[in-house]
């Protein structure tokens, strides 16, 4: 019988040290800890700091297949360019955001992150400034979209615009002409059109267009989320009441779009090569490959109606916890993704668009992408884009106001009258939006 | 990342080690480390006769579970703990906020909307789980040739995850081209909206939840097969028909079972997630009738970056959790019968207390 087992031993252990069973105890849990402590996160230095190459960068971003493919290429013409540059390449397929905030909370953050405008505003404090050539820039809007409150955080690559698929046949048909690819339709000529165009019942109905997003309309409309320096809700006034009656109008049973119920599960893009509607709005660069499959006889892009569609720009972000060397690495590789057309000339394809290149000299690669079809819609939906303010806490204001207005209008699911619901969300708005400062 | 990790990851590059790889095998490297000391302090504590070599056994056999423990469970709670009485919007330092996140919650109207939804799904749900389940498993508890295809098929739904679960289920649920209405409309009936109505998400999620009832069924069967065929006897010999067996055999047998069930129904549907947002993502669940208490939580950390806040959330709802599983506890002792208990004992310790 082993001794420590047997009944002697074990009540001498039993009696006689209790406290060294105790410090054994919390030796084993020291242990532990010091197991947690060890993987927790000090310094917040970013990857590709460990391997010794200093210059060595790591470069997050977000994409689908194609979009993986189109950057991936962009970095690789980087490597070709400055081979004594090593990026290591993070694809982050879904819930980017998420897993970029958690990297960076973790102290993981990458030295160069992808980020669009829309996103900054959550994100500037984590970036460090750069440097923007504003000249390099065909476009004004595309310049402003890295600025923060004055502060460029963000170096733009990639534009994406709006514009809108037309199907020509729909239109002489109805008897109206089709749409200028250079002049945008007034928001009341596309309604008129739209109601002109639809016909038919039930499942069998051909729908003037796709179905309105709201927040697109609202600034084609005239309409906007906050006035010009982001102090003021600005969505319960008219114009922002008279686009959510558009919308609300367009999906009643007389009306010309789908609802969302109707929409919800469909490619509106098949739609549109089927004839089910007329006009595609909201239509992204992404699209550009599956729009030039189609017959360009029949199909064309044209402007957005009015001012156009809110336009979303990604930059690129450097990591404030980036070693010296790494920014260094950083900034020549932001540069070259922003400005050099051995990158920009590679954003769109035949095979896929991530979206519009922004430097003037890349346009014609972007448009020999699909020769036949209106490119040039995209480029000058650039060139033309409203910019909208910086707004502090603007993901919760937005999702807030969205939530409510789909819950509570037509627009989503609801009944209330847009006239009542909009100055009422707006009043919420602007508390949100006092509240943050 | 720490020094250590750093410094590991370093050596690993001196040794050519794919870069995917030195995260792994840096940690692998720390956890043979930390197992390799707490060997050691048990070898010399078994040496200096500290304590008994069953005892040093013990604890190196139950090491594992206690640095995993650490690592993903207990740390991660504690750090939530402290960061709920924070402001921290995950990429600025956490700013000390006192109870303030909490009081927050207290005021907050969507908290109050959150618990509402989830309490009412849990409600719902959790009796209709355990009533199907359990009748399913009275079915399928028969000796026929042929019943393993049957308890299979019950059982193969519970297989999908809950992501396709849901995305299966909004297509079903659709108002225009869901197979529910379309089934409804034959009968000429024109069906409600389902998740895209705020009266009949709920009820539409809960009806759902009713899918996966197989994973209980299997529960109950082993537990149905479990009962001594001798009491059934004797009930037939006494006369009873099938459903005082049922009542009075039957339940009364398997109430561990069902206790069981019932418990770790209700922490799951306290802990409901997947179908609120990935309908609310699909445009379904309007004025937040689908905004369960863990959406809420994952909205305001991921979301709305207000980690502080989640946390406060998170261990709000811990709480609420401990409280009903605490009153199902208490309350099991007035149905919940156990072979190895006398009859009554169970309430008489309750009323002692």
């Amino acid at each position: 019988m082993n001794r420590n087992t047997s009944p002697t031993a074990s009540d001498r252990n039993d009696k006689d040290l209790p406290v060294l069973r105790t410090a054994v105890t919390a030796a084993i849990v020291v242990g532990c800890l010091a197991s947690l402590s060890a993987c927790s996160n000090e310094s917040g230095a970013t990857p590709g700091d460990s391997g010794g190459d200093s210059a060595s960068i790591s470069f997050a971003y977000w994409g689908s297949n194609e979009e993986n493919a189109t950057i991936k290429s962009m970095v690789a013409a980087f490597e070709r360019a400055h081979p004594d540059i090593h990026v290591e390449a993070n694809w982050i397929q879904s819930d980017y955001e998420q897993k970029l905030q958690t990297s960076i909370a973790g102290g993981d953050a990458p030295t160069v992150a992808a980020i669009s405008n829309t996103s900054l505003p959550s994100f500037f404090t984590v970036f460090k400034p750069v440097s923007v050539d504003k000249n390099a820039y065909y476009s004004p809007a595309v310049a402003k979209a890295g600025n923060v409150d004055g502060t460029d955080y963000a170096v733009p690559f990639v534009a994406k615009s709006k514009v809108m698929a037309v199907d020509k046949t729909s239109f002489t048909k109805a008897g109206l002409p089709v749409p200028s690819g250079t002049k945008p339709l007034s928001t009341q000529d596309f309604v008129a059109a739209a109601r002109k165009m639809t016909s038919g019942s039930g499942s069998s109905k051909v729908y003037g267009s796709a179905p309105l997003w709201y927040d697109g309309w609202l600034l084609a409309d005239g309409g906007s989320y906050y006035n010009a320096d982001g102090t003021k809700c600005t969505m319960g006034d008219a114009a922002g009441i008279r686009a959510a009656k558009t919308v609300v109008d367009s999906v009643k049973s007389n009306g010309f779009a789908p609802t969302s119920i109707a929409a919800q599960g469909q490619d509106m893009f098949q739609w549109l090569a089927q004839g089910k509607v007329a006009t595609l709005p909201d239509f992204g660069p992404w699209n550009i490959a599956k729009f030039a499959a189609l017959d360009s006889a029949r199909f064309a892009l044209v402007p957005m109606p009015g001012r156009g569609e809110p336009m979303e720009v990604d930059g690129l972000g450097i990591a404030k916890s980036a070693s010296a060397a790494q920014v260094e690495s950083a900034e020549t590789f932001t540069k070259f993704m922003s400005t050099d057309p051995a990158a920009q000339n590679l954003l769109a394809s035949e095979k896929s668009a991530l979206g519009v290149p922004v430097v003037d000299g890349s346009l014609a690669a972007f448009k020999s992408a699909a020769p036949k079809a209106n490119l040039q819609a995209f480029v000058d939906a650039v060139e033309h884009a409203v910019t909208t303010p910086y707004v502090k806490n603007k993901v919760q204001i937005e999702s807030t106001f969205s939530t409510a207005l789909n819950s509570r209008t037509a627009i989503g699911t609801g009944h209330e009258d847009p006239a009542t619901v909009l100055p009422q969300l707006q009043d919420k708005c602007q508390k949100m939006l006092d509240a943050t400062k | 990342m720490s020094e250590i990790v750093k410094g590991l990851e370093s050596l690993l590059a001196g040794f050519h080690l794919d870069v995917a790889l030195q995260p792994i095998v840096a940690f692998v490297i720390m956890m043979a480390v930390v197992f390799g000391l707490l060997g050691a302090a048990m070898w010399l504590a078994v040496r200096r006769r500290w304590i008994g070599r069953a005892t040093a056994a013990f604890w190196l056999f139950v090491s594992p579970w206690i640095v995993g423990f650490l690592l993903f469970t207990g740390g991660p709670m504690v750090y939530s703990l402290v960061l709920s009485f924070t402001h921290w919007d995950l990429l600025s330092p956490a700013r000390f906020a006192g109870l303030a996140n909490y009081r927050q919650a207290l005021h907050d109207p969507d908290v109050g909307q959150a618990v509402k939804v989830t309490l009412l799904y849990a409600v719902l749900s959790v009796p209709a789980q355990t009533v199907l389940s359990l009748a399913v498993a009275l079915l399928m508890n028969v000796k026929v040739s042929g019943i393993h295809v049957f308890r299979t098929i019950w059982y193969l739904p519970s297989l999908v995850s809950g992501v396709a679960q849901t995305v299966l289920f909004i297509w079903v649920f659709n108002p225009e081209h869901g197979l529910v209405n379309g089934v409804l409309r034959l009968l000429g009936v024109e069906g409600p909206k389902w998740l895209f109505d705020p009266d009949w998400a709920l009820p539409a999620v809960v009806i759902m939840s009713l899918w996966t009832v197989g994973g209980n069924m299997i529960i109950y069967l082993a537990g149905l097969q479990d009962i001594p065929s001798e009491l059934y006897e004797a009930a037939a010999l006494d006369g009873a028909g099938r459903l005082r067996v049922l009542w009075n055999i039957t339940i009364p047998q398997i109430s561990p079972v069902i206790f069981f069930n019932v418990v770790t129904g209700l922490i799951y549907a306290m802990q409901t997630f997947t179908q609120g947002y990935v309908i609310t993502q699909n445009g379904g669940g309007p004025s937040n009738s689908l905004l369960f208490y863990v959406v809420y939580l994952y909205q305001n950390a991921f979301k709305f970056f207000q980690m502080g806040y989640a946390s406060a959330l998170a261990w709000i709802l811990f709480l609420m959790i401990m409280v009903l599983t605490a009153v199902v506890f208490r309350g099991s002792s007035f149905w919940v019968y156990y072979e190895s208990q006398r009859p009554q004992e169970g309430r008489r310790r309750v009323r002692a207390k």
